[in-house]
C-alpha cells in the first residue's frame, strides 16, 4: 500500500486529542480483542462503501475492507496517536490500496454496473426529495474526478468532518471544502447538461 | 467563488445541523440562492443515498481473522525476570545435597594430598629436594603452636627429624653435617628450656622423650663415629659431648620435675634399700625410678620394651663416669630418695623418632653445660653427693648434675644414691642389660665409667627395673638400636659398668 498508514499531522493543525480515542488505540496496542472489534464493527462498513463507490465491485471491495483492518493490526504496534482520529488512519490505508490497485493496471470501474443511459433527473429537488438509487448514485460519481468522488463520498456518505477528510486525502481543509464544491457544481452541471430522464 | 465556497460550506453543516434549505438561503442574494440551492440540494440526496454495508458473512468472517491476527501478534505473558546469579540459591535447589558431599569430598582428598604430601616431606633427607619444604613444614608448625608445650613437642620432634635424618645418612654411609648435629642440639635444648616453663605434668613426659631421644643419638653417633674417618670424627665427638651435656641437663630437669611431681619423704640416714618384693633386681642394682628413666631412652634403644623385665637395673652410674671421653651421661641424679625408700619406678617412654619435632636450632640451653663440670662425679654415685655405699663407685646416675647431689635444690640426701639406672655401654652389652631381672652388673657398663648410665657412647643404657611402685618404666631408645652401639662404646664408658660393682647396695635411687 503506497503511502504511510501511520497517522500523520493534520495539515490545517494539530488534532484534538480524544481520550476515548487515545485509549481505543492504546487497548489496539495491546491487541485488545474488544478494542479491535470495536473498531472493526464502527468502520467496516464506511470502509467497505469507500471502497465500493470507488471500485464498484463489491467483492473487491470486502477484500479491500478486510486488508485494511489486517494492515492495520500490522501497523498498530507502531503507530503513536497524536490526535488524529483512527477512522481516518483507516480510509487513508483504504485509499492507499485503492490506488494502488489503480497502479497495477485495474482500473477503477466505480460504479460499472451503473446504467449508462440512466438518466438522472435534473431537478435537484427531485433528487432530494427522493432517494438516489444505487444506480443513479453510481452514475453520478462516476462523473467526478478520483478527488471529488472521494471526498464527496467522505463528505457526504460518511459524515466525516473536513478535517478527517483532510488527513484521509492528505490535503488541507481548504482544499477539501473546495473539492466538495467544485464535485457539487459538476454534479449540477451534469445533471442540468445532460439530465436525468425518466424511463 | 471563494463566496459561493464559503456560503456552501456554511449551508452545508447549517444543513447538516439540521436546519432547512430556507433557512440556511434566507438572506443570501437570489443569485447566490440559485447557485447554491441545487448544490445543497444534491448534497441532500448524495446524503440519502443507499449505505451498502459489508455483508454479514463477509463481515464475520473479517471480524474472526482479524482477532486470530490479534492473537498471533499479541506478546505472551511476561517472564519472570531471571534473578542473578545467587550462590546461595544453590543451596535451596535440589541438589544441594550434592553441594556438601562434593564440598566435603574434596576437603577429605585435599587432607589425603596434603596428608600424603606431608608424610612425603617428612621423610626427607638433607640432600633431597623437598628438605626445605621439610624444614618450612617444621616452621609453620611453631607457628601454629599457641603454647609453650605445643612448640616444646615441636621442637622435640624438629630434634627426633634431625636424629632421623643422622641416622639414615650415617646407615648409607654417608657423613654426617654438623649441620644437622648442631640443630639437633639447638633443638634439643630449647625443648629443655620450654620445659623450665611448664607445669610438672607436662614437662616430664616430654623431658622424657628428650632424653630417651638423647640416650639414642649417643647411641648412634657413637656407632657412627667407629665407622668415620678420621677427619669427620672431630665432629661427631663433639656432638657426642654435646649430647652427653644435654642429657645430663634434661636428666636433672627431668629430676627436678619429678620431684616436684612426688615429693621424696626424707630419709633419715642412708640405708641399704629395702628389696622390692616385685622388684626382682638385687637392690644393689636396682635403679632409682626417676634415674632409671633418665637413661632409660636409650635403653629401648638397646633394650626393646618387652626386654625391660630382663634388664637389670644398672646400678647408678657414677656421677665420676661423666663425660669421660664421649658423651655424658646425663644421669638424673638421683635425688633424693633414700635407697631404702622404694622409688616409684619412672619408665620413661620408648622416644620414637617421629615424637621428636624438628626443629630450627634454638639458642643454646640454659645449663647446657653445667653438667660438665660435675665430671667430678665421675665414677661416683652421680647425682647425689651422699656417701656412696659400698661399691658404688661408678655409678652414674643419668641425670644432669651429676655429682652434685640430688639435683638443684633439692636437699642432699644423706644416702642419696644415684638412681638405678641399667645402663650399657654398648649395644652388645644392650642386649646383657636387656636383661632386666638382673643380669649381671658387669653386663652393662662395660666401661664401668659411665657416670651418666645412660645409653649412649658405651656408656650404657640406663635401664629401669621392672616397675615396681608405680609402674612407671623408662623405655629406651629403639630397641633395634639396642643392636647397635657396637662394642666399639664398650671400652669408652665403663662408668656405669665398673660403678655397678659397687652399687650393690644401690638398688633404689635416693632423691631429696
Amino acid at each position: 500500500m503506497s503511502g504511510s498508514d501511520s497517522s500523520e499531522r493534520p495539515r490545517d493543525g494539530a488534532w484534538n486529542s480524544d481520550p476515548s480515542e487515545a485509549e481505543l488505540v492504546a487497548r489496539l496496542k495491546r491487541y485488545d480483542e474488544s478494542a479491535i472489534r470495536q473498531v472493526y464493527r464502527l468502520h467496516a462498513d464506511g470502509i467497505y462503501r469507500f471502497a465500493l463507490y470507488q471500485l464498484g465491485d463489491t467483492a473487491l471491495a470486502e477484500d479491500i475492507t478486510g486488508e485494511v483492518f489486517t494492515r492495520m493490526m500490522e501497523a498498530i504496534g507502531g503507530y503513536t496517536y497524536r490526535g488524529t482520529p483512527i477512522t481516518a488512519w483507516l480510509y487513508r490505508i483504504a485509499r492507499n490500496l485503492i490506488v494502488d490497485h489503480q497502479r497495477r493496471g485495474n482500473r477503477i470501474r466505480p460504479l460499472e454496473d451503473a446504467d449508462p443511459d440512466l438518466v438522472v433527473s435534473d431537478n435537484p429537488v427531485d433528487l432530494a426529495e427522493r432517494r438516489l438509487t444505487w444506480d443513479e448514485l453510481s452514475a453520478m460519481l462516476n462523473r467526478l474526478t478520483e478527488e471529488q468522488r472521494q471526498v464527496v463520498i467522505l463528505k457526504f456518505i460518511e459524515n466525516l468532518d473536513n478535517r478527517e477528510i483532510a488527513e484521509i486525502v492528505g490535503k488541507t481543509e481548504g482544499s477539501v471544502k473546495a473539492l466538495q464544491h467544485r464535485a457539487l457544481r459538476s454534479l449540477r452541471r451534469l445533471l442540468e447538461r445532460g439530465g436525468a430522464r425518466h424511463g | 467563488m471563494a463566496e459561493l465556497d464559503a456560503l456552501l460550506d456554511r449551508c452545508l453543516a447549517a444543513r447538516a445541523e439540521g436546519q432547512s434549505l430556507e433557512e440556511c438561503l434566507r438572506g443570501l442574494d437570489p443569485d447566490l440562492r440559485q447557485e447554491l440551492r441545487p448544490m445543497l440540494l444534491l448534497a441532500e440526496a448524495l446524503r440519502q443515498a443507499p449505505r451498502p454495508a459489508l455483508s454479514a458473512g463477509a463481515a464475520a468472517a473479517q471480524e474472526r481473522a482479524l482477532l486470530a491476527q490479534a492473537a498471533r501478534l499479541r506478546p505472551p505473558p511476561a517472564r519472570p525476570r531471571a534473578q542473578p546469579w545467587n550462590p546461595f540459591a544453590i543451596l535451596r535447589s535440589w541438589r544441594l545435597g550434592l553441594v556438601p558431599a562434593l564440598t566435603l569430598f574434596f576437603l577429605a582428598a585435599s587432607l589425603v594430598l596434603i596428608g600424603g604430601a606431608g608424610a612425603m616431606v617428612s621423610s626427607a633427607r638433607p640432600d633431597d629436594a623437598l628438605y626445605s619444604f621439610k624444614l618450612s613444614w617444621e616452621q609453620a608448625q611453631l607457628l601454629v603452636a599457641t603454647n609453650d608445650t605445643q612448640r616444646a613437642r615441636v621442637y622435640l620432634q624438629i630434634a627426633q627429624n634431625r636424629l632421623d635424618e643422622i641416622e639414615r645418612l650415617g646407615r648409607d654411609g654417608q657423613p654426617i653435617p654438623a649441620e644437622q648435629l648442631l640443630q639437633l642440639k639447638l633443638a634439643a635444648n630449647q625443648v629443655i628450656a620450654l620445659t623450665a616453663t611448664l607445669p610438672a605434668h607436662d614437662a616430664i613426659p616430654i623431658l622424657r622423650e628428650l632424653s630417651a631421644l638423647l640416650n639414642y643419638e649417643n647411641i648412634l653417633l657413637t656407632r657412627f663415629l667407629a665407622t668415620l674417618p678420621p677427619p669427620e670424627r672431630a665432629t661427631v665427638e663433639l656432638a657426642l659431648q654435646d649430647t652427653e651435656a644435654s642429657r645430663i641437663a634434661v636428666t636433672r630437669t627431668l629430676q627436678d620435675r619429678i620431684d616436684q611431681q612426688v615429693p621424696n619423704p626424707p630419709s633419715p640416714s642412708p640405708s641399704p634399700p629395702t628389696p622390692s618384693t616385685s622388684d626382682p633386681t638385687p637392690p644393689s642394682e636396682r635403679v632409682s625410678p626417676a634415674a632409671q628413666s633418665i637413661g632409660q631412652t636409650a635403653p629401648d634403644a638397646l633394650t626393646r620394651p618387652d626386654d625391660a623385665a630382663s634388664l637389670t637395673p644398672a646400678p647408678l652410674a657414677t656421677t665420676d663416669a661423666a663425660p669421660s671421653s664421649s658423651a655424658s651421661t646425663s644421669e638424673p641424679p638421683a635425688t633424693g630418695g633414700s635407697p631404702s625408700s622404694p622409688q616409684p619406678v619412672i619408665r620413661l617412654r620408648k622416644p620414637s623418632p617421629t615424637e621428636l619435632p624438628p626443629q630450627p636450632i634454638p639458642p643454646e640451653p640454659r645449663g647446657h653445660s653445667t653438667d660438665e663440670g660435675r665430671a667430678e662425679h665421675t665414677g661416683q654415685s652421680s647425682v647425689t653427693n651422699p656417701p656412696d655405699p659400698p661399691g658404688r663407685g661408678g655409678q652414674t646416675i643419668p641425670s644432669g648434675d651429676d655429682g652434685d647431689g640430688p639435683q638443684a635444690g633439692a636437699p642432699p640426701s644423706p644416702d642419696s644414691a644415684p638412681p638405678h639406672t641399667e645402663r650399657t655401654t654398648s649395644p652388645d652389652h644392650r642386649n646383657d642389660t636387656a636383661d632386666r631381672s638382673g643380669a649381671a652388673p658387669s653386663a652393662r657398663n662395660t666401661s664401668g665409667s659411665d657416670p651418666g648410665g645412660a645409653t649412649s657412647g658405651g656408656r650404657g643404657i640406663v635401664r629401669t627395673t621392672p616397675p615396681s611402685a608405680d609402674g612407671m618404666a623408662v623405655t629406651g631408645a629403639p630397641s633395634d638400636n639396642a643392636q647397635r652401639g657396637g662394642s666399639e662404646r664398650s671400652g669408652n664408658r665403663g662408668r656405669s659398668q665398673g660403678g655397678q660393682d659397687g652399687n650393690s647396695g644401690q638398688n633404689t635411687r635416693r632423691r631429696d
